[in-house]
């Protein structure tokens, strides 16, 4: 019983004085953990139905879209039917109103003959009548005034010069910043569809508008205000009903002042697999993180170590979004000539400069470790600490390009027009969706998406 | 076997004449750095590459450890070998088959090749120790340092063993090496 006892003692020593050799090592500098905006696209998570605004573009030109063109597919009558579902199934309330020059609330009754060419006739005097342009800059306003609905916009998108410069441009720009900076976004799906009828107000060179009949195929877009979870929605159950199989005539892009997914620390995302598989296979590695935020990547190399920090895409990157042209990285390096973790009393700060690069290509960031200042530079016989956050700074804007090859400036489409095109492209399309991104931009905070350190010695 | 002891002596007189800096220098990085020798400037000044060393946030005298060491261990190597090649050749001196006069000179050329061959094993070892990875601290070493400490070592190291081979070698061999000649006749040397 005694023996039993004292074993038991020893046991617990063993263990306590262990930890307190381990408590007493000092393999990591001193670190503040910058741990920047931790809840990113929180507004993914809000389950809560809200209300929904459904806008109906009723200008005449719209009446193109119902009318069957033969040899064409018409999807706008299946896709408005989808939105409206689609408005039913996430919203509380749902408010459907119409628009061309000026918003109209509608009756129930009316909804359903969105589908129908008899909704865009009108019945008024001919200046009531002259509906041929759209006031989508109102229902930014609205959008502005009640950010916790879904706004969704069913519209051609064309917009003459005059909408997009000056006094008109800030109506469109200024609402569009307030609902990014509270945090919302804005998702644009174009469709390719059949047109048959008058595309009017087509700008000439000689500052007069005509009309255009030949037109077979036009798209029209559905804009989506209101948090990405909405928009996902709205676009996903589109895609699946029409386009899942192909997506030539669908286009889409959101807009978004927080196209960051996610910090990388905080769910523990970063694992050894960033690093190259190479790497685990050096002297003494180990992988940890420290305080459940920083990984470190520990080990003992030499002159011609690998190391590249690999981070997807996908993993970052809000789908769909504009995705983000800039990346930055801020770089801390500790130094201290104690190889061994127990000897190390304190670390001293270095002041390399840069020392990494960081690029981006199709499927991944790549901060490509010490380039600027090879490991061949650093002296053996010192233990390195290099912690690395890296930094979203810029939006991008893959949207314009994705959007260009629908869309044709105010000074070419009269050019355009005289080559008869079959396939009518949106006037001013590129610019509008220019106007977003910037927007987005200005809303655009530098976003801390991943920290990591990598903590070794090198032999020869 | 006297003259062989002599020769002995007197090699060694020759190599303490400069040797001993040597000697003393080893001794003095063997000790390690101090915070406030001119040494030590010295060396953060003319060997090392001291924009990367204050760089890396470490102080010099830390780092300076491990260069005082390899600077302890390579002039305690090089003073070695020059004193081993120069007792080679003093006690190598009296077996030179020289029996008839003018044939000293006929030797130079042994001496030539044996002196050829401890320059190279100094250069070796200068190499080794600086430019190898061996040595940690030969990171820290700029190439003007290299330069330096290799020129200092050649220059420097062949004197020790020149002044030890003047004196110790043989009498009837000296004309077979550089200036033996003009040493003085004397029955001390």
């Amino acid at each position: 019983m005694l023996k039993k006892i004292l074993a038991q003692i020893s046991i617990i020593l063993i263990i306590f004085s262990f930890n307190s050799i381990l408590a007493a090592e000092k393999c990591s500098p001193d670190l503040e953990m910058n741990k920047g905006n931790t809840s990113l696209n929180s507004e993914i998570d809000s389950s809560e139905k809200g209300e929904i605004f459904v806008f109906f573009d009723q200008s005449t030109t719209m009446k193109g879209f119902t009318v069957d063109q033969p040899g064409q597919e018409n999807l706008y009558v299946n896709i408005v039917d989808d939105i409206q579902q689609i408005a039913e199934n996430i919203g509380s309330d749902i408010i459907y109103q119409n628009f061309g020059n000026e918003i109209n609330p509608m009756q129930d009754r009316d909804v359903a003959k969105v589908k129908t060419p008899k909704f865009y006739d009108c019945s008024g005097s001919s200046v009531a009548c002259n509906n041929q342009s759209s006031t989508i800059q109102e229902i930014f306003k609205i959008a502005e005034e009640l950010p916790e609905a879904t706004h969704i916009v069913v519209t051609h998108l064309s917009l003459q010069d005059r909408q997009l410069v000056g006094s008109e441009s800030k109506q469109i720009r200024n609402p569009l910043t307030s609902i990014l900076k509270k945090g919302k976004s804005i998702g644009i799906i174009g469709v390719m569809n059949s047109y048959n009828g008058t595309i009017d107000s087509i700008p000439q060179k000689n500052g007069e508008y005509i009309k255009y009949l030949d037109a077979e195929s036009r798209p029209f877009y559905i804009l989506v205000i209101g948090n990405q979870k909405n928009i996902n929605r709205i676009k996903a159950d589109i895609v699946e009903n029409h386009f899942s199989s192909n997506q030539e005539n669908f286009k889409y892009a959101l807009i978004t002042s927080s196209p960051i997914l996610q910090n990388l620390n905080v769910n523990k995302l970063i694992e050894e697999t960033n690093m190259p598989a190479k790497l685990s296979r050096e002297d003494e590695f180990n992988f940890s993180y420290i305080d459940d935020y920083l990984p470190i990547y520990r080990f003992t190399g030499d002159k011609n170590t690998e190391l590249k920090f690999k981070i997807n895409n996908d993993d970052i990157i809000v789908k769909g979004s504009t995705g983000v042209s800039n990346f930055s990285i801020t770089e801390k390096v500790w130094t201290t000539n104690k190889i061994k973790c127990k000897d190390i009393k304190s670390w001293n700060e270095a002041n390399f400069g840069e020392l990494s690069t960081i690029t981006q290509n199709k499927d991944e960031l790549v901060i490509d470790l010490f380039t600027k200042k090879p490991l061949k530079k650093l002296f053996r016989g010192i233990r390195y600490f290099y912690k690395v956050d890296v930094y979203a700074e810029k939006p991008g804007d893959s949207s314009e390009k994705e959007f260009s090859n629908w869309s044709v400036n105010s000074s070419e489409i009269d050019d355009f027009t005289q080559t008869n095109p079959v396939t009518f492209k949106t006037l001013n399309l590129e610019k509008f969706v220019s106007i977003l991104n910037a927007v987005s931009g200005d809303t655009f905070k530098k976003t801390l998406i991943a920290s990591f350190a990598v903590n070794f010695n090198l032999e020869k | 076997m006297n003259h062989i002891i002599r020769s002995i002596i007197l090699t060694l007189i020759g190599l303490l004449l400069l040797g001993w800096i040597s000697f003393w220098f080893s001794a003095l990085n063997a000790l390690g750095p101090d915070g406030e020798s001119d040494l030590l400037q010295w060396y953060f000044d003319n060997l090392v590459q001291s924009e990367e060393i204050t760089s890396s946030g470490m102080p010099w005298e830390d780092l300076a450890v491990s260069l005082y060491n390899l600077l302890a261990q390579m002039t305690t190597a090089l003073l070695s070998t020059a004193v081993v090649a120069a007792l080679i050749w003093s006690i190598g001196s009296h077996f030179l088959n020289i029996n008839a006069p003018g044939k000293a000179k006929f030797y130079f050329i042994y001496w030539i090749i044996f002196t050829g061959i401890f320059m190279g094993i100094v250069f070796g070892l200068v190499f080794w120790f600086t430019k190898s990875s061996t040595f940690n601290a030969a990171d820290y070493l700029s190439d003007g340092g290299v330069f330096l400490i290799s020129a200092i070592s050649v220059i420097y190291y062949f004197l020790v063993y020149y002044l030890g081979i003047l004196l110790g070698t043989a009498r009837f061999a000296r004309s077979s090496i550089l200036f033996g000649n003009k040493l003085p006749a004397n029955n001390l040397l």
